[in-house]
């Protein structure tokens, strides 16, 4: 069952880099072939998505090398999704910055950067081995590393300095539980360890393996104790960068969590479960909070970023059929919502020639077509029908109240309350508010056509998912089924051995 | 004041390094060795000489910078993984050729796997020098 589809969502980017770095110095060309790029991961990801949904988990041997000795790839219908999910990010972003007079990039290689940190994802989405996954999250980490550290102000360094050290933490723990799986189980592939895992529950080393992956991925998927490198760096870099970040980097550790924490080491009736749920909670609070009293567009994204990143591991940690797909539902309408907010931050920024919400303003009479697309992931994200995130938060909150967790239910409707705050804030802030008499405006100020398709293409997969949620929601439930039946991820890596 | 000695030993040795590196490269398949650790012979042996014969030396000889002969080898590794994938095997699958009787190193199996290391050869090789060459430069600018 060997499929070549599999590496291409993960290979096409990373060929673009090097063709993007051979022009180096030729930026009208990176814009191009970044469009171009776009296409085939979109076009790849359909065909390997449309692949899985008809027949199945599909694994691709790496070499010819027989799993669990070789480096697997296994796409089943949760890594196909999300593969298909960052193609429409890619594809997004490369629209935004099609136009070169509105977005200027300030270093030759942030193009080449960004293809790589997008190949990253893929691959980490689609890899079936554990090592080959803590690889895949050091690219990510170098490339979004240098990516921040490009912006020039002291702060930008600042930021990215808590980013590298906190997720540097991050890889050691990673790497450690590595090591005490392999020393344990003797084999790195998903699958094997799942499969031989099973044999010896209760071993104390191997609570203290899954107690390290759980701290590893925490950080990566900035849960509450350890998200502070998150606000700190992000808004720093340019909008097509932050929005990238936003929308794909935390939602890999998210990724990370879920697959380790339902084929490897099943959450229900551990003491994890208990930790995964105050944690989830105190994360959705936290965000929301620190969201409160910022009053800089994107920062204020950032913090919700980490106050929804509570919702998705509140859906993994309530452990029911209905929770889990309300997690991937959840999942998927986030990274679309996410990054394109991000990028109507820029384009905000670019209009109003600051970042700051107390200097802009006015957005609504001059650009009346930018307010309207931007209440779509702006209300999608609050949690307004019929949009994607009405149905994320309905079914999470439907999960609680299945599992009787009143508290749950109660900090939810909070923090929902709190999302609409926000998102008001921003738009009387941005948008409805006359321009401040001292606001120095930039002279070029209507945006190109590629930053608004950029934008309109996201808008289209968050109305979409809220309007069809009748056609998304069964995938997700089919993804559920998937992740709480271990043998049959087992069997189609393994096979009947 | 010149470093004289280093200079004379330096043309002897540099060579030298260079054959091993290549010895190291084809001999890498089954038996200890590689590109890797190939390139990291080959860096040592520009190294050296730049370091005792100064930094200009070596790149007014070179047509390419080294930034760009670490990116072909990186794109080579690339190529000769795709390779596989144009003949319907798993993508890095190794596709074997013929057989040489090379020199020294014995039985030469021709095929994907040694290009693929040639191309870890050249970028280690381009990224090692390229970085040792930047802190040289940087050490002599105080």
């Amino acid at each position: 069952m060997n499929s070549n589809l599999l590496i291409l969502p993960a290979i096409v980017p990373f060929v673009f880099a090097l063709v993007m770095l051979w022009l180096r110095g030729r930026e009208g060309a990176a814009r191009y072939l970044a469009l171009l790029s776009g296409v085939i991961q979109s076009i790849v990801a359909a065909l390997l998505f449309k692949l899985v949904l008809s027949e199945g988990t599909q694994t691709l041997e790496i070499g010819g090398w027989e799993a669990p000795f070789g480096i697997t790839f296994v796409a089943d219908l949760l890594s196909a999704s999300l593969a298909l999910v960052t193609s429409f990010v890619s594809l997004a972003i490369a629209l935004y910055i099609s136009v070169e007079k509105d977005e200027p990039i300030t270093h030759p290689f942030t193009l080449p950067l960004l293809q790589l940190l997008l190949s990253s994802v893929y691959g980490a989405f689609l890899t079936g081995d554990l090592f080959n996954l803590f690889v895949w999250f050091e690219v990510m980490l170098i490339t979004s590393f240098v990516l921040l550290s490009f912006g020039d102000a002291k702060q930008a360094i600042g930021g990215a300095i808590k980013y590298v050290l906190l997720n540097l933490v991050s890889s050691v723990l990673f790497l450690t539980a590595i090591g005490l799986l392999y020393g344990k189980t003797g084999t790195l592939n998903f699958a094997h360890i799942a499969a031989r895992v099973g044999h010896l529950s209760n071993e104390p080393l191997l609570i203290g393996a899954a107690t390290l992956l759980f701290c590893a991925f925490s950080i990566k998927a900035a849960l509450f104790p350890v998200h502070f490198w998150l606000p700190a760096s992000y808004h720093h870099t340019p909008a097509f960068v932050s929005a990238t970040f936003g929308g794909l980097l935390t939602k890999v550790g998210v990724y990370a969590m879920i697959r380790t924490f339902t084929l490897v080491f099943p959450l229900q009736g551990t003491w994890l479960q208990t930790a995964l749920w105050i944690i989830s909670i105190a994360t959705m609070l936290f965000g929301v909070l620190g969201a409160a009293s910022q009053m800089n567009f994107r920062r204020i994204l950032s913090f919700h970023i980490i106050s929804q990143i509570g919702y998705m591991t509140l859906g993994l940690a309530l452990w029911s059929p209905l929770a889990l797909s309300a997690a991937v539902f959840y999942l998927l309408h986030h990274i679309i919502a996410k990054t394109n907010l991000f990028l109507f931050g820029g384009l905000a920024a670019r209009l109003c020639g600051s970042d700051d919400l107390r200097k802009q303003g006015g957005l609504y009479s001059s650009h009346l077509p930018t307010a309207i697309l931007f209440l779509i992931p702006a209300l999608s994200l609050a949690g307004m029908p019929p949009l994607s995130g009405f149905f994320a938060k309905l079914l999470v909150l439907q999960a609680a109240l299945e599992a009787h967790s009143l508290i749950s239910v109660i900090c939810m409707l909070l923090v929902g309350l709190a999302t609409m705050y926000s998102m008001i804030k921003i738009w009387s802030e941005a948008f409805w508010k006359p321009a401040p008499a001292d606001a120095v405006r930039p002279s070029n100020r209507t945006p190109s056509a590629g930053a608004y398709l950029g934008v309109a293409y996201l808008a289209l997969f968050t109305v979409f998912i809220g309007v069809g949620a009748g056609y998304v929601f069964p995938i997700c439930e089919r993804i559920a089924g998937e992740l709480l039946d271990q043998g049959c991820y087992i069997h189609a890596v393994l096979g009947e051995r | 004041m010149s470093p004289f000695l280093l200079r004379t030993s330096v043309k002897f040795i540099a060579p030298i390094q260079l054959a091993l590196a290549l010895y190291f490269l084809l001999r890498g398949h089954n038996e200890p060795g590689g590109g890797f650790i190939g390139g990291l012979a080959a860096a040592s042996a520009v190294l050296l000489y730049g370091l005792s014969f100064g930094i200009q030396e070596v790149e007014s000889k070179l047509p390419v910078s080294w930034f760009s002969f670490a990116l072909f080898g990186l794109s080579l590794a690339v190529f000769s993984a795709f390779i596989s994938v144009f003949v319907n095997q798993p993508f890095f699958t190794g596709i074997w050729g013929p057989e040489l009787y090379a020199p020294l190193v014995g039985k030469l199996k021709l095929g994907t796997v040694l290009l693929f290391d040639i191309g870890v050869f050249c970028l280690v090789m381009g990224f090692g020098v390229g970085l040792g060459f930047t802190f040289f430069a940087k050490e002599a600018e105080r």
